[in-house]
């Protein structure tokens, strides 16, 4: 069998190009994912790092105990850590010399946004050198890390959590790779920010431990690291792991959605092929082959397909795997010293997805090659049969999975909307919605094709009659044309299917995936703008991570205004998974000043008062686990791990998508900077005067204003962004090989049609007329393509758009028109040439008398 | 034991096709035998049931009632693996036209049902049975490169390689020339003097049916007449009478 296969694939390239496109696409994208994944596991090396200089790091405790499943004690990480406790620094102490640790936001006029405060002592751990000056000793001295030394002896403003001051610079250090540093007097460090965020110990590690005994056990146990591990203690290290943590997602869902493509491409050209192929297969069993042989054929052939492309994908990552690190490099998406290196293992698994898609995508194919009949051997007319129990296998196939895909849209818009805002999850339901119509793109073409074409010839078999009437001529020979173009379409069943397929993929999958990231991102923009209705203007921070206090207090002070001063905390509370078992689960807070929330905001609430929110009380969001009425009772865990249980003051009518889903008093706040003040002008008062006032509040303070439309269109998370720019060209290489398969697939059907058009051109059809024909057939299976395809586009928007619309109101579902139309373009391009021009070819001169004469002689 | 005498046997074979409005007796009480070692041509007008005959000898098609025996065995009693590995080692085949593999070499055709068998398949093997055809030296030509009458040739020694109790040929001249048609014939006739097996030809070609030991007319699913060593002129006289419309 494998040496059939093998002249088969030899003899028969041109029906396996389509294929191994596909799967060499597929592969090579899967393995250049792959790698670059791999790659991501490991931060690059960096020799100096935060705490390289000292032998030992503590780091207080980010585990919370909570009463988990069956009443088993279980933790839970915070987002905020807690501080070490001044006993611990004394125990820590006696062991060696230590260095506590206070970082805090201190930013130079004009530094970077991540720029920090420190005590000078955590400058030696970090391997700092003083390039200029000395070290800096009373209030108001600083040494500014990879400063120009010019600086020295200056003053210069700076802003902290507090506001703006003055500061003298009294010495500069060289730069470092992980931070931009301001280095303060131990004392006035303290001072600033009383925590010990982390404590550098120069004794043994073993020493160390046995000191720190007492706080080493139970979930809220210190950190205690050495060597290499000591890199987890560096924010910059860690911020980094992260970063290429989040390259992660879209390349796992862009080898996801490559090996989706590859199936469903892989299937559509072997149809195709063994319904081209099917006298062939039927003379195969006539001559003895069983249907487990044939079976084992198609495989085989399957597999050295999925082999060539297998080879030659892994070829292709090996270059592209490198060339990817470096485009997220120049993207800034990963840090500089990110780059990719080949491992055999990625290639291997990469090839053996490749071979496993191949053998997934000819699952029908082998069945339906050991089904053809021996008997087709004797039957002479190349007419198309419709394949029952094909059609039976797309409609069960095709409607289990379709239905699958209603049901769980169906859940995530009702039940768990906040699901249906989060593009990754969107995108699970996105694949089952287009790989379910993909299967039924096959049988809906031809009622779709039915229902495109009897509104036209009914129009034009209005219009050939009314010019008949009018000139007394007879009706022209253009219907015929569009007759035997649409008889033929209806009856070429696996033709017509193999060529709406790959355009049903690209309408489907592209229409869906851009439509529901922009109705998500509608969303956002939605819940943005009724978090901010009622508002005037909003205060956000312009190149500052949050805004001062001293910003704060300063436009509190414009008159007739009232200002809501938001603060972004994540509050902690339990979700039940069902079965009785728990999961801590962090809810999107906004702490405010709760007597201004009523006055400045309109939110729409569902059922209590906003003027109930105080102290020691909460407005929580549709979305909140357990739902709880107002009046009601929560249990909640603050950023720093201390247990509340909050009155629920109301509960809103919506649920904001990536913004706020609940509302605290600012008490609850802690240290965190406020993310943005809403003001409300008094009744009456001047507007101009207030925003002058506004503009002159926070300027040269790292502030703008602006009126709550701009910012809710600018909800969008530029992080997210830059990940979907990535997902987005993968979608376009995926629509690629898509389209390269349309293109084989209109290639393969020519040598189908070859007899039947010459037959055309023997009664009497100009070549014209037969390219016409092939050009109105192909154009009714790209439409009923589209079609399909727009189905399934409808419904994934239409999911998003519901749980969207639970979840943050009345809101916009987005259609990608424009990229619908340009594909479906590009589409009608690429298969009209695909399409016409070969038959162009077998219709010219020579050819075409040699195929008259064949056509001749097999009818004799 | 008949079985060895008779390589096909049919047994009172009816077959009746109900997908039109009317119901079309194909075949209908037919029995034949057809003893190993004679050359059989059925004849019969359009939609006499010739094709299907020939479909129910080979277990293509299943039978309503009766019985086809071939090679000693019942085929209705077949499963499709049992009746595809009967067709491999008891029945051969040879068609109008299209009877190769476009994509295999001469040889790897005429291999081909051993292969599937599962046998290990000697060169010097397919290489006598393509001589035996007047083929030699042809062994690494594929179907494209060879004519007509040649192709027809290869599906002969692709037919005998198994050595089979029956060898059916449908029309197998009806796409050649009359050289080439005349040398077809003379092979089947050769094959039929091989006492080990019948060889039974479906043809509208007086000329063709000449060269048979009987000739069995068929008309409406039943057998009408059967000739024995007939002359092309009387198969051709009988041919008229029986498409001469007789309403």
């Amino acid at each position: 069998m494998l040496s059939i296969a093998l002249s088969t694939v030899r003899v028969r390239w041109v029906s396996f190009v389509g294929t191994l496109v596909a799967l060499t696409c597929g592969v090579a994208l899967m393995a250049t994912a792959i790698l670059v994944i791999h790659a991501t596991g490991t931060v690059p090396d960096e020799q100096r790092q935060r705490y390289s200089g000292v032998p030992v790091v503590v780091l207080p405790a980010t585990a919370m105990e909570f009463a988990g499943a069956g009443g088993h004690d279980e933790s839970f990480h915070l987002g905020h850590p807690h501080t070490l406790p001044a006993d611990l620094v004394a125990a820590a102490a006696a062991t060696g010399r230590v260095v506590a640790d206070h970082t805090f936001y201190a930013q130079l006029a004009g530094g970077p946004a991540d720029q920090v405060g420190r005590g000078w002592s955590a400058a030696e751990p970090g391997g700092y050198r003083l390039l200029a000056g000395r070290a800096p000793a009373g209030p108001g001295e600083v040494v500014v890390g990879g400063g120009d030394p010019a600086l020295v002896g200056r003053s210069v403003p700076l802003t902290t959590a507090a506001g703006p001051r003055t500061v003298t610079v009294t010495g500069v250090t060289d730069s470092a790779p992980f931070e931009h540093a301001v280095f303060f007097s131990d004392a006035e460090a303290a001072a600033l920010s009383p925590d010990v965020d982390a404590l550098g110990v120069y004794a043994p590690e073993a020493a160390v431990r046995q000191a720190l005994t007492p706080w080493s056990s139970g979930l809220s146990a210190v950190t205690i690291l050495s060597g290499p591990d000591r890199s987890a203690a560096d924010p910059h290290h860690v911020a980094v792991a992260g970063q290429l943590q989040k390259v992660e997602d879209p390349l796992g869902l862009a080898a996801g959605v490559a090996g989706f493509v590859a199936i469903f491409v892989v299937a559509g050209t072997f149809a195709l092929s063994i319904a081209q192929r099917r006298r062939e297969l039927a003379l195969l069993r006539m001559v003895g082959a069983t249907r487990r042989q044939m079976r084992r054929l198609v495989r085989f052939e399957a597999l050295l397909v999925g082999l060539f492309a297998s080879v030659i994908g892994c070829a292709v990552s090996v270059a592209t795997g490198p060339l990817c690190g470096r485009w997220l490099v120049d993207h800034d998406l990963v840090p500089a010293g990110f780059t990719v290196s080949v491992i055999w293992w990625g290639l291997l698994v990469a090839a053996l997805t490749g071979m496993t898609t191949a053998l997934v995508g000819v699952l029908v194919s082998a069945v339906r090659a050991g089904v053809v009949s021996p008997a087709d051997a004797l039957r002479e007319a190349a007419s198309e049969r419709r394949q029952v129990p094909v059609l039976i296998f797309r409609w069960l196939v095709g409607g289990a999975v379709l239905i699958g895909g209603l049901i769980a849209e169906g859940t995530t818009a009702f039940i768990r909307p906040e699901s249906g805002a989060d593009a990754a999850a969107a995108l699970a339901l996105v694949l089952i919605n287009v790989g379910a119509f993909a299967v039924l793109g096959g049988v809906l073409a031809k009622p779709v094709t039915g229902l495109l074409t009897a509104v036209p010839s009914a129009v034009h078999a209005l219009l050939v009659r009314r010019r008949a009437a009018a000139d007394g001529s007879r009706p022209g020979t253009d219907g015929a044309t569009w007759e035997i173009a649409r008889q033929t379409a209806a009856t070429a069943f696996g033709r017509t299917a193999a060529t709406t397929t790959p355009v049903v993929i690209i309408i489907a999958l592209a229409g869906s995936l851009l439509g529901t990231v922009a109705t998500i991102n509608a969303g956002q923009v939605t819940a943005t703008r009724e978090e901010l209705a009622g508002s005037d203007y909003v205060v956000s921070p312009a190149g500052t991570p949050g805004l001062s206090q001293a910003v704060v207090q300063r436009i509190r002070s414009v008159p007739d205004t009232t200002a809501l001063v938001v603060t972004p905390i994540v509050v902690y509370t339990e979700q039940s998974e069902g079965h009785g078992e728990n999961m801590m689960t962090g809810v999107h807070t906004s702490a405010v000043d709760a007597a201004a929330l009523p006055v400045v905001t309109r939110l729409p609430v569902a059922s209590g008062s906003l003027a109930g929110l105080g102290p020691d009380s909460i407005v929580v969001g549709s979305s909140w686990p357990g739902s709880p009425k107002a009046g009601r009772t929560v249990s909640v865990w603050l950023p720093d791990g201390t247990a509340r249980t909050l009155m629920v003051a109301a509960v809103l009518k919506h649920s904001g998508s990536s913004a706020a889903q609940a509302y605290v008093d600012s008490s609850l706040a802690g240290s965190a900077m406020a993310s943005r003040v809403q003001v409300k002008v008094a009744p009456g008062a001047d507007l101009g005067k207030v925003l002058a006032g506004l503009r002159s509040a926070v300027a040269g303070a790292g502030a703008q204003v602006r009126v709550p439309d701009q910012v809710a269109t600018q909800a969008m998370d530029a992080n997210e962004k830059a990940s979907w720019t990535g997902m987005e060209m993968i979608l376009g290489l995926s629509v690629l090989y898509a389209a390269i398969a349309l293109a084989n697939t209109l290639v393969m059907t020519v040598s189908d049609r070859k007899r039947e058009l010459v037959l055309l051109r023997l009664v009497g059809a100009t070549k014209g007329q037969v390219l016409r024909v092939v050009a109105v057939e192909t154009l009714m299976c790209l439409a009923a393509g589209a079609v399909v395809g727009a189905l399934a586009v409808a419904i994934s928007i239409g999911g998003a758009w519901a749980a969207l619309s639970r979840l943050v109101g009345a809101t916009p579902a987005v259609v990608p028109w424009a990229a619908l139309g340009g594909l479906f373009g590009a589409c009608v391009l690429i298969g009209l040439v695909a399409a016409v021009v070969p038959v162009g070819v077998v219709l010219r001169g020579t050819q075409e008398r040699g195929l008259m004469e064949a056509a001749v002689g097999e009818a004799g | 034991m008949s079985s060895l005498e008779y390589a096909v046997e049919f047994r009172a074979v009816s077959r009746t096709f109900r997908t039109g409005p009317e119901p079309v007796a194909a075949l209908c009480e037919v029995s034949a035998t057809f003893r190993r070692g004679t050359f059989t041509a059925v004849m019969g007008p359009s939609g006499s049931g010739k094709s299907t005959f020939l479909r129910c000898a080979a277990g293509l098609e299943q039978v309503d009632s009766g019985q086809v025996v071939v090679g000693g065995v019942e085929l209705a009693k077949l499963g499709d693996k049992a009746l595809t590995v009967l067709r491999r080692e008891k029945i051969g085949f040879v068609f109008q036209s299209f009877n190769l593999l476009p994509s295999l070499t001469a040889a790897q055709n005429v291999a081909l049902p051993l292969r599937l068998a599962g046998r290990r398949v000697g060169e010097s093997e397919v290489r006598e049975a393509l001589a035996a055809v007047g083929l030699s030296g042809r062994e690494g030509h594929r179907p494209s490169q060879l004519s007509g009458g040649q192709q027809q040739r290869v599906a002969i020694a692709r037919a005998l390689i198994t050595r089979p109790a029956v060898l059916l040929a449908d029309e197998p001249t009806g796409a050649l020339d009359s050289k080439n048609g005349r040398e077809v014939l003379r092979l089947l006739r050769a094959m039929a003097d091989d006492t080990s097996r019948a060889v039974v030809m479906v043809t509208h070609d007086p000329a063709a049916a000449g060269y048979a030991d009987q000739v069995v007319f068929l008309t409406d699913g039943r057998i009408v007449s059967v000739l024995e060593q007939p002359t092309v002129d009387q198969i051709a006289a009988r041919m008229t009478s029986l498409e001469t419309p007789t309403c």
